[in-house]
């Protein structure tokens, strides 16, 4: 039984449609919606020389895509955020392990810079590499 | 949820495959949703129509029930009460389930990665890859 659903969430178009696809699941399902934001910065360059500013500015930028999921989500369905620093495929994957996600929704593309390929290289490592099924939205 | 009424889910005799037939099924029962069942050959007996046929026998001939016993397979992973049909093509697999879901405007493909038929780190997956790329609805793959 699909009881947990993972949704990573970047703020792309992709990424707006796999919020609003997983919801409907989720809905149909009875299962838990949980939102997945990941600052793509190095731990290390964090400690090294990344000033509190800026690390604020990313943690606030990261709120503000997760606030807008959550409010997407009508009443009566489970929903939680969570906010993770690192390289977003790695940590995605890592997160849907320890926390037993059944299924992981998340869109074809999200705010790589590279055209032209039809499923960006996030979405592409984590089909190769989850454990659990990935529902890939277009 | 209007984009689930029509479930495809591209069978083989593979474990990922039940898999798929399992998660499929219990999406379709939640959402009431109907599922297509879509086993693909490359051959059948329509391949060579010659008079005398190059394929051998085995290839053919045996196809329809081959197809029965992927589809029992099929059965036995299902939930009951589920609406459930059963269509069976031959062709190229990625192509024939690409234009199977466009014509029948399948709102979301569930498919198991690693049949049967695939080589470990040659053809890996291939088929889940195309399908993934070229579809037009979403795709759900299960391992």
């Amino acid at each position: 039984m699909v009881k947990n659903i993972l949704v990573p969430v970047d703020g792309s178009e992709g990424s707006d449609r796999a919020v609003a696809e997983a919801i409907d699941l989720a809905e149909a399902i009875g299962a838990k919606l949980n939102f997945l934001y990941v600052a793509n910065i190095n731990q290390l360059a964090i400690n090294a020389c990344l000033s509190d500013a800026i690390l604020e500015a990313v943690t606030k930028a990261g709120n503000v895509i997760l606030d807008r999921a959550m409010e997407m989500v009508p009443s009566g369905i489970e929903k939680e955020a969570f906010s993770e620093t690192g390289s977003p495929a790695v940590v995605i994957l890592d997160f849907a392990t320890s926390n037993n996600m059944d299924l992981i929704v998340m869109g074809s593309r999200g705010l790589g810079v590279v055209k032209g390929v039809l499923l960006g290289s996030v979405s592409q490592y984590i089909v190769e590499q989850s454990k659990c099924p990935v529902l890939v939205v277009k | 949820m209007k984009k689930l009424d029509r479930i495809l889910v591209p069978v083989d005799t593979s474990e990922s495959s039940d898999r798929a037939v399992a998660l499929a099924g219990e999406l379709a029962a939640a959402a009431e949703a109907a599922l297509d069942i879509l086993h693909v050959t490359y051959f059948d007996s329509q391949t060579d129509d010659e008079r005398e046929s190059w394929l051998p026998g085995i290839a053919t001939e045996s196809m329809g029930r081959k197809a029965a016993a992927v589809f029992d397979r099929v059965r036995g992973c299902l939930p009951t009460g589920v609406e459930v049909e059963y269509h069976q093509r031959a062709g190229d697999p990625a192509a024939e389930i690409l234009s199977y879901a466009a014509e029948r405007q399948s709102g979301l493909i569930v498919l198991g990665t690693r049949g049967v038929s695939v080589v470990e780190g040659f053809l890996k997956g291939s088929v889940s890859q195309e399908v993934l790329e070229g579809a037009a609805c979403s795709v759900l793959i299960v391992k």
